[in-house]
């Protein structure tokens, strides 16, 4: 079922979708930290980090035009770390290992952060709300932190579309063309749609409180089994980072 | 046991100490399955009666429901016995989808998934959108959302009803659907609502509001437009 997160994060279909929310929640947070352990400067590491976030945009099959947007923003903000190069200090001892030690550095920010935001795309896109609420139950997080994060997503949501309205607004009202409307909304931010988000966020809160949301244990909607297939995702997900954190230790070594 | 449903004794409600009032000691009571119609002009104070009623702000004087009296330590007690529709029906929709929502009333009360389901289908039913229960809340229009709202106040079968502006936004077939699903129902109602058409479809009752003072309280319908027509309520 399509969802209105779907509508801003594209849907995956890719072999997870068959697993259990709570494994493809955990699955995907684990490769996350393997991709943030893995040392950056070593062979294996690199090798690691982009072996195992291809295998999970795979298996997740997020909508490409999404793997792409989040490869050229991920490229907008990771490589200008590359122009701090002639201020890092670079290693005295003669030979090439002199340059590979401040390029190392820019390097490590880009692998992390493109791998971190790949396999992120792909976990949010393997996951509706629904999806998300219940793998959240099903997981060791704390209740109240849960209610509040899935309130935050539903409420963004929300928000989404409530921006969207305040643009074609702002287009029906006199902006010509899209990147007019695009500025226009842009500078109505602080006018308009912060003081409407206060007062939805308000209202909101009243309800939460009447329906007594965050009062005593969140109930699940679904039943959900898991799987011989989401153990074998599960250990395949603790194996990267296990290969991760022994490439981390090796190249410390 | 004649306790009556609803009974406001000298209620004031204001939002800051120093400032004026927006309800100005209000005394009415609402008697077990009285349909109540609470009229007046935008800003006379009807909404903010009602978000008192269920302890969202503060008052003096007396609330009681169903003769318990609204107090920090009654509040949960009070709004168990409460039904509340929001004038903006997006506000108290708090789960991704339509079954969940409905549902999650019932399970807090302790009922099992499959009986929680069960019932909130229900209630959907009731109001025409069972055909709505596995779609995503924000892929409804307003009035979907509206009915969905509502069978989330209906589902736990509440002794009483406070409805904020339920037909805003319904087409005619709609509003008078809901007010024919609102009739079958046996609890008190308090409704507050511009549409006097869907008023005197519904209740029995209309108590009119005028900056934040009670100005009438009578059962025609045609009273309350009369007064209205004759300017006596437009704002000063």
């Amino acid at each position: 079922m399509r969802t209105s997160w779907h509508d801003i994060w594209g849907s995956a279909r890719g072999p997870v979708m068959g697993l259990a929310p709570q494994t493809r929640l955990l699955s995907g947070a684990t490769i996350f930290a393997a991709c943030m352990v893995a040392p950056a400067a070593t062979l294996q590491g690199p090798l690691i980090v982009i072996g195992a976030t291809v295998m999970w945009l795979i298996a997740c099959r997020p909508p490409l035009k999404v793997v792409r947007g989040a490869l050229v923003l991920g490229l907008v903000l990771f490589l200008p770390y590359f122009l701090l190069l002639p201020i890092i200090p670079v290693d005295p001892s003669p030979g090439i290992g002199r340059w590979w030690h401040a390029v190392a550095v820019p390097w490590g920010v880009l692998l992390r952060g493109l791998s971190g935001m790949l396999v992120s795309i792909g976990t949010v896109a393997s996951l509706s709300a629904s999806d998300l609420r219940e793998g959240l139950l099903r997981l060791p997080v704390p209740r109240v932190v849960s209610a509040i994060l899935l309130q935050i997503v539903h409420q963004a949501a929300t928000l989404f579309y409530e921006t969207r309205r305040v643009a074609s607004a702002v287009a029906v009202r006199g902006a010509s063309n899209a990147r007019v409307t695009g500025w226009r909304v842009l500078s109505s931010l602080p006018r308009v749609w912060l003081p409407r988000i206060i007062v939805r966020a308000e209202r909101v809160a009243a309800a939460m409180e009447l329906r007594g949301y965050c009062d005593g244990d969140l109930r699940s909607f679904r039943q959900h089994r898991m799987g011989l297939a989401d153990g074998a995702a599960l250990v395949l997900a603790i194996g990267v980072l296990g290969l991760s954190v022994m490439a981390r230790i090796r190249g410390i070594a | 046991m004649n306790d009556p449903a609803l009974a406001y004794q000298e209620v004031i409600v204001r939002y800051e100490p120093e400032e004026e009032a927006t309800v100005k000691s209000v005394t009415f009571s609402v008697a077990a399955g009285e349909r109540v119609a609470l009229v007046g002009l935008n800003g006379s104070g009807k909404t903010t009666l009602l978000l008192t009623t269920v302890g969202l702000i503060p008052h003096e004087g007396e609330i009681r429901v169903g003769g318990v009296k609204l107090t920090h330590g009654t509040l949960s007690q009070i709004r168990d016995r409460i039904g509340f529709l929001f004038n903006v029906p997006e506000d108290q929709l708090l789960f991704p989808k339509v079954i969940d929502d409905v549902a999650f009333g019932l399970l807090r009360r302790g009922l099992c998934l499959a009986e929680a389901s069960s019932k909130a289908l229900q209630a959907l039913d009731a109001l025409g959108a069972a055909h709505l229960a596995e779609s995503p809340l924000h892929h409804l229009s307003h009035g979907q959302k509206q009915r969905v709202a509502l069978a989330g106040a209906l589902a736990t079968d509440p002794p009483l009803l406070l409805l904020d502006e339920p037909s805003a936004g319904l087409d005619p077939p709609g509003r008078r659907a809901l007010a024919q699903v609102l009739n079958g129902l046996g609890a008190a109602m308090v409704v507050a609502t511009h549409d006097l058409d869907f008023g005197a479809r519904l209740c029995t009752r209309f108590i009119m509001l005028e900056q934040g003072r009670l100005v009438f309280d009578g059962a025609d319908a045609t009273d309350v437009l009369r007064r209205w027509e004759a300017g006596k309520f437009e704002h000063s």
